[in-house]
């Protein structure tokens, strides 16, 4: 398991869980899901989104808002959703893994 | 699946037309952000190409994206005098510079392309210029 590697598609994947969205939207989404917390650079953002493209788990199409500006929206395929359930598995595992590893041993005073 | 999309991309036309639709997803977006807010987007635009392995079909075929020397050969054969490369502009940081390079011939210009480096902003300006140059370059 690799731990940190992927943890980006992940988080595009599961925030395309909730609807269609464009690029700049999906640095906004996952930045408001996590309370401000994580900040993904459109550098980063960019090339997963091509990435999970070309691997089938998004499709990418232009559409125009209602503001008639036009903008290419990513929607997650059904295979992005299988692989999104993996994933999430996945890191669920390894966050118990890593939990494990921090539990304080017997004897170990706090602080 | 995934090997016949990058293997599509061989396809001088379908690069071209996934290129053209990433500069203008990029100018889309980039008309919503804020000055500044989405860092180098050249540089955004290469990792992109990377992920599409334009940058491995560069080891695999050389001379794909040999764009100056296709130039350079197009020219000779009208018997023309060699394309001139010239530093348009240099912007950002030392760790993220972002080079624009004009090619011109006899001081008309052929095509103008962005990069990380100087020889990645030429070979971007000799691709327009092969267009430019039209089918039979």
């Amino acid at each position: 398991m690799e731990p940190l590697y992927g943890v980006l598609d992940l988080l595009i994947l599961r925030t395309l869980l909730f609807g269609p969205l464009h690029g700049y939207a999906i640095v906004g989404a996952i930045r408001d899901s996590s309370g401000d917390r994580l900040t993904i650079e459109f550098g980063s953002l960019y090339p997963a989104l091509k990435r999970l493209e070309l691997k089938g788990w998004v499709n990418a199409k232009w559409e125009t808002s209602e503001h008639n500006s036009r903008a290419k929206v990513y929607r997650l395929t059904p295979a992005g959703r299988k692989r999104l359930h993996e994933e999430t598995s996945e890191w669920a595992e390894f966050v118990r893994a890593v939990a494990g590893v921090l539990k304080p041993a017997a004897g170990e005073a706090d602080g | 699946m995934m090997l016949w999309r990058r293997l599509g991309y061989l396809l001088p036309w379908r690069r071209r037309a996934a290129e053209r639709d990433m500069q203008e997803e990029l100018r889309s977006i980039a008309a919503m952000a804020e000055r500044g807010e989405l860092g180098n987007l050249t540089i955004a635009a290469e990792d992109a190409r990377a992920e599409w392995g334009w940058t491995r079909l560069e080891h695999i075929a050389p001379g794909a994206r040999d764009f100056k020397t296709r130039v350079q050969e197009a020219l000779q054969r009208r018997g023309g005098r060699p394309p001139v490369y010239e530093l348009i502009a240099v912007a950002g940081p030392d760790h993220a510079r972002s080079f624009e390079v004009a090619v011109r011939l006899d001081g008309q210009e052929l095509g103008r392309g962005e990069g990380r480096s100087k020889l990645e902003a030429e070979q971007a300006a000799a691709e327009q210029a092969l267009e430019a140059l039209g089918p039979q370059a």
